[in-house]
């Protein structure tokens, strides 16, 4: 389904929540809201829901205003953040739901047909006739995504489903997820404040900031070039370095740029753009953590400035040491 | 010898609530005791009236109170579904659906709780004293129950996500249906609760009952008054027994549904 949102603002007791989001979700894919708490992206997903409406734009389902259409009769499937099961029926109860309401009631066989399927893509079939209160966080996760697919939505939307697991569950459910979102071909609405996550879900990101859509695009693009200092802090860690002109060249703290730069710009450097290079700049090691994949370290340049760098694990650098880093070749990019 | 501290305070927390329950109890088991022992300490019978202990007692009892117990099995067969239609539907416009000053209303809806009952009997004369007066008791005892049921349905709907009534719209049903497959459900021990305090209340209501009696429109608790005044204590022993009897039941089943009953089914 073709989903847009036009100059949608949203406000609640008179504070704005969004101001003015337009937005075209991917057909087909996923598409990712990814910002702080208090950024509407819940509300943003809400209004979509039809569980507020807009003071103010419209939302189009395949160029349908759904200005006055309740919840129940669009073609929307929700995940929550408390996933919201319905503690006084089986899981088997809770994913036939949506096949036995007013909207899109199934003959029973298909119901069981349908219950199956979404338990079988979930690996729920163990589970079917416990309660919601008998299964654990990631069981529960599960039951909420298989009850929202169940009746096939032409839209579904998640509204942070992983936050209420811890960080080891969370990573490999999230790699389940991102499976079964790519083979469901459904319009996906993703909304989290994640920036892995969102990396790793989203085939469109969409980065929301005090109600206002501030970038959007692929998920890489907007890591690599972000279009400000908050996106490019907010989708990873950043060295934001200021230009400034030496001998008439732009250069950072970490050597003359080779990019057309002027005063007052900033140079984004991720942690996995410093390299140590003998012929680096120097700079003495103020803080150092072997993280496993790679090593954490703080570098104090010459100048003062202080960088962040993720270098190759094992150098076990002492704090004082002297190390020279440099930007690999093409990293870097101007803000 | 040194006595653990926890043990001492332990042991004086179940001396207390031991001593509670059987201050609380004592009367009713005297009453016990004066309808079916056949001790002389109770001496004077009233004229007429059978010996203690005996089946003719109660028989005799019934005989003169069993039409003033109708009047309270009607009286209660009105209030509590007419208080669990009027309030749970409040409570639910109150916690899902609040207005400007929706706090405040609900608060001073609990305000009839702290009513003598002879001024609630009063203003209910003054204001519709033509009205029959069946009626004029429903609404008297309807005034003290509505109340609890705000009270117990409120908690209860304050206890549940409102976001399971978004995920059942999500899932496309309607309002009606969210009603009856998923917000009725998880009500069901709140409204159970409070059908079971109504009937208790309402029961042994007093105050208002008496004050709007007639002489042909007695309740049984206002008729038990007439027995304690002119009747023996055995007499009133065998009556107070009777109006007990349907008491006990609710209340067992008022604490088994306030423990862990009445949590079951909902999210932890």
């Amino acid at each position: 389904m073709k989903v847009a949102v036009r100059s949608v603002s949203y406000s609640y007791d008179e504070e704005p929540v969004l101001g003015g989001v337009s937005l075209d979700l991917l057909e087909g894919g996923t598409t990712v809201v990814i910002g702080p708490s208090g950024s509407g992206k819940s509300t943003l997903l809400r209004l979509l829901a039809g569980l507020l409406h807009p003071t103010a734009g419209a939302v189009l389902f395949d160029g349908r205003d759904m200005a006055g259409v309740p919840t129940e009769k669009r073609e929307v499937g929700v995940v929550f953040q408390s996933y919201a099961l319905f503690p006084h029926l089986t899981v088997r109860e809770n994913i036939a739901f949506g096949l036995t309401t007013s909207r899109n009631r199934q003959p029973g066989h298909e119901v069981e047909r349908r219950v199956a399927e979404a338990a079988g893509l979930l690996a729920l079939e163990a589970l079917l006739d416990r309660r919601p209160g008998e299964l654990s966080g990631g069981e529960q996760q599960r039951v909420a995504v298989a009850r929202a697919i169940a009746p096939r939505p032409a839209l579904l939307l998640l509204d942070e489903p992983l936050s209420a697991l811890d960080a080891r569950l969370r990573r490999t459910v999230r790699a389940d997820l991102a499976c079964l979102l790519a083979g469901l071909g459904t319009t996906v609405l993703y909304v989290t404040h994640d920036q892995e996550e969102a990396l790793l879900l989203a085939d469109h990101l969409v980065v929301l900031h005090r109600g206002q859509v501030v970038q959007e695009g692929a998920p890489l693009d907007l890591y690599r070039r972000p279009a400000d200092p908050f996106v490019a802090s907010f989708l990873g860690e950043a060295n934001l370095l200021p230009v400034h002109r030496k001998d008439g060249r732009p250069g950072t703290a970490l050597g003359p740029l080779d990019l057309p730069a002027a005063e007052g710009q900033q140079l984004l450097v991720r942690p996995e753009d410093l390299i140590v290079d003998p012929g680096g700049i120097p700079g003495t090691v103020s803080e150092s953590r072997g993280l496993g994949p790679y090593d954490r370290v703080v570098l104090r340049l010459a100048g003062g400035e202080e960088v962040l760098a993720h270098l190759a694990p094992g150098a076990a650098l002492e704090v004082g040491a002297d190390l020279r880093v440099a930007l690999r070749p093409g990293a870097g990019h101007l803000l | 010898m040194r006595v653990a501290p926890r043990r001492v305070a332990r042991t004086t927390g179940i001396a207390w609530t031991v001593a509670t329950a059987l201050a609380l109890l004592a009367p009713i088991l005297v009453t016990v005791w004066g309808a079916f022992s056949r001790s002389e300490f109770y001496g004077q019978r009233s004229e007429g009236a059978p010996v203690q202990g005996t089946a003719d007692l109660f028989r005799y009892v019934l005989g003169i109170w069993g039409e003033a117990l109708l009047h309270s099995a009607g009286l209660v067969a009105a209030v509590v579904p007419l208080a669990l239609l009027l309030g749970a539907p409040a409570a639910y416009a109150f916690r899902r659906r609040p207005f400007p000053g929706a706090r405040w209303l609900e608060s001073a809806a609990l305000a009839p709780l702290a009513i003598p009952g002879i001024a609630l009997a009063v203003a209910l004369i003054e204001t519709a004293g033509g009205t029959p007066r069946f009626l004029l008791l429903v609404a008297g005892h309807l005034a003290y129950t509505v109340p609890l049921v705000l009270k117990t349905v409120g908690n209860a709907l304050s206890g549940f996500d409102p976001g399971l009534e978004a995920a059942a719209k999500s899932l496309g049903a309607t309002p009606g249906e969210t009603v009856r497959r998923v917000v009725l459900p998880l009500l069901v021990p709140s409204l159970l609760l409070a059908a079971l305090l109504v009937f208790a209340v309402s029961w042994g209501e007093f105050n208002v009952s008496f004050l709007l009696a007639t002489p042909l429109l007695q309740t049984f608790p206002a008729a038990l008054y007439s027995t304690y005044t002119t009747n023996s204590f055995p007499v009133a022993a065998a009556a107070t027994i009777i109006f007990l009897l349907p008491v006990v039941p609710a209340l067992v089943a008022i604490q088994a549904l306030g423990g862990e009953e009445f949590h079951r089914g909902l999210p932890a």
